[in-house]
């Protein structure tokens, strides 16, 4: 019996690299991939039953018209009902900001490790939204202007913890609570980032993060930064 | 020069529509008056409007002005007497006439051009003029009209030839710009042949295998560091500015190791800068920090985060999640080395140490108080 039968997730792949379409389905700990596609035009005719899509960001082309092409294929397969986690390369955070727009509800990094995107299944199968380091600093600059609808002090340090680079576990110990209870924090956090993506445009985030010093509506105090001591 | 022509078309609608009630009462024949001012008007602000537009004057555009102000000028015998044909009250073809002298001088590009229509204009103006009771002012004002013609043109054509020096240096930067993505695509790109090369061949020994896995990884997370929108800055560059910004020294120092998860986060401090004199050794402590990351943390996310903690004040954090160490019994040297702890203290900068073994490593480096 597996230990982890209750939080397996079943999983498509939606991906046009054929070793990550079969390496998945072969590697991929905790979870089970049942089925692979090529293109989501391919899974959406097919519309299997499973918990979760890990779609490959298909860039067919460059700039705008890639970006366009990213967002139409997770609106579809959301559409359908599906939670997306979208498996990339992409490192641009402004494309990584508009796949959650886009209705994304996680974003991971090919570089990152199998079990991190074991995690990463995990959590969008609990209707938790996962983001990337990178992702996790915009949010704090979006909150830090003043464009993040009310997070609570606990959220904030979370997040200030995280956009720092400091593991759950160690943002856990500092603030002096379960490593879970980081976790659910961080969760609130990235719900509310991602439908502050779904109701701005680009152009809205780009103006946010181009504003002038002195806009910063919040510093945290030096508790909340909970800064490392020599 | 549009914006100087659209404000003297503005300045004489202004006069003429002062003169006009004078200019009905005197003029000679008030309805032909009344409909030349009414045309002037016209003319006028279609003019201003049609180089808005355009934002420039075209030549067809300052002849159409150049006849329109020789026409009224023509026109004044008409309806004005001799008495008041040098003056501007009633007859204001003089002031017609020195609008017309910047849409000439500016819309006409070559001098010959420019030369004819100054002495079209000047020798209409003298016709009609010289024979009231003060031709010395006829001569004067007419001199002026060329005057004018000669000015906006000399000025126009310094203006233009300005621009295109300016257009010259832009293309020069955005060629050199090219040119120097290029480069960066051709560094990048000649040590990534060099591992797939060596990767397509099979290999029976475990060692180089291993090691060749390895300089894949890196590989990859360079081409990945390549095509995100990391901050691109070059450490000359940087360290010969003034109070060079945060973000560009942090850019600087990130940029030799592309093969580390790195992320950047320094939205937060957008505007910071860090002292001249101060300048090399963090961006030298930055990199120190990072090559202790390389050999021996085995991090799989280096963070470099900045903050404010008061108005002027910034703080960087290096955290990686690798093997970290235990301060108390690791040298000192193995975190930050002890040259660059010392110097960066010693420039007033406060650093933090925060290590334990499997627990990766936190480094913090505050800013000197004061600008």
């Amino acid at each position: 019996m597996n230990p982890d039968a209750d939080q397996q997730a079943t999983v498509a792949v939606i991906d046009d690299d054929t070793i990550v379409r079969e390496g998945l389905r072969a590697l991929m700990p905790m979870h089970r991939v049942t089925c692979a596609f090529e293109h989501h035009s391919e899974f959406l005719a097919e519309r299997p039953s499973v918990d979760l899509v890990v779609l490959d960001l298909n860039l067919d082309g460059v700039g705008q018209a890639a970006t366009r092409h990213g967002a139409t294929a997770i609106a579809d397969v959301r559409d359908a009902g599906y939670p997306v986690l979208i498996y990339t390369n992409e490192n641009r955070r402004l494309v990584l900001a508009g796949c959650l727009a886009a209705g994304a509800d996680g974003v991971i990094h090919k570089t990152q490790s199998l079990q991190e995107l074991a995690d990463a299944i995990t959590a969008v199968r609990n209707g938790q939204t996962v983001i990337t380091p990178a992702l996790t600093g915009l949010a704090e600059a979006i909150d830090r202007y003043g464009h993040l609808p009310a997070l609570t002090p606990r959220q904030r340090q979370v997040l200030a913890g995280r956009a720092r680079g400091k593991t759950f576990r160690r943002v856990a110990s500092e603030l002096g609570i379960s490593e879970k209870m980081a976790h659910e924090h961080m969760s609130a956090v990235t719900t509310k980032f991602a439908n502050y993506l779904r109701t701005h445009s680009p152009t809205d985030l780009e103006r946010t993060l181009g504003l002038a010093q002195g806009d910063l509506l919040h510093r945290p105090t030096v508790e909340e930064s909970s800064r490392p001591s020599a | 020069m549009v914006i100087a022509v659209v404000a003297i078309r503005a300045t004489f609608c202004a006069q003429l529509a002062l003169a006009v009630p004078h200019g009905l009462t005197n003029s000679t024949s008030p309805r032909l008056f009344g409909l030349l001012s009414m045309l002037a008007l016209a003319e006028s602000s279609t003019l201003a409007a049609f180089a808005w537009r355009r934002r420039r004057i075209t030549a067809a555009a300052a002849i159409a002005d150049l006849a329109f102000a020789c026409l009224v000028i023509a026109a004044e015998p008409l309806y004005s007497s001799p008495a008041d044909r040098v003056g501007t009250w009633v007859a204001w073809g003089f002031g017609a006439g020195c609008a017309a002298t910047l849409t000439v001088g500016t819309g006409l590009r070559r001098r010959r051009d420019a030369g004819a229509a100054a002495a079209v204009l000047a020798a209409v103006y003298l016709a009609v003029s010289a024979a009231t009771p003060h031709p010395a002012t006829a001569v004067v004002n007419s001199v002026a009209l060329v005057g004018f013609i000669a000015a906006a043109h000399l000025v126009a054509a310094f203006l233009r030839e300005l621009a295109a020096i300016a257009d010259q240096a832009r293309a020069a930067a955005a060629r050199a710009a090219q040119e120097a993505e290029r480069e960066r695509q051709r560094r990048l790109l000649h040590d990534q042949a060099t591992v797939l090369a060596l990767l397509s061949h099979r290999h029976d020994d475990p060692v180089l295998e291993a090691s060749l896995r390895i300089q894949a990884a890196a590989a990859s997370r360079r081409v990945r560091s390549f095509l995100g929108d990391t901050r691109i800055a070059e450490a000359d560059v940087v360290l010969s500015e003034d109070r060079p910004l945060l973000v560009d020294v942090v850019a600087a120092a990130v940029a030799d190791f592309t093969d580390l998860p790195i992320t950047v986060n320094t939205d937060l401090v957008p505007h910071s800068r860090v002292p001249s004199d101060a300048a090399e050794l963090l961006l030298g402590a930055i990199r120190t920090l990072l090559h202790n990351v390389r050999r021996h943390a085995k991090a799989t996310t280096v963070t470099l985060h900045g903050d404010l903690i008061d108005d002027d004040r910034w703080e960087l954090s290096i955290i990686d999640d690798g093997a970290g160490f235990d301060p108390a019994t690791t040298p000192v040297g193995y975190g930050l080395s002890t040259q660059a702890g010392r110097a960066l203290t010693d420039a007033g900068f406060a650093v933090a140490l925060d290590s334990a073994p499997g627990e990766g490593t936190r480094i913090t480096i505050t800013a000197p108080e004061g600008p």
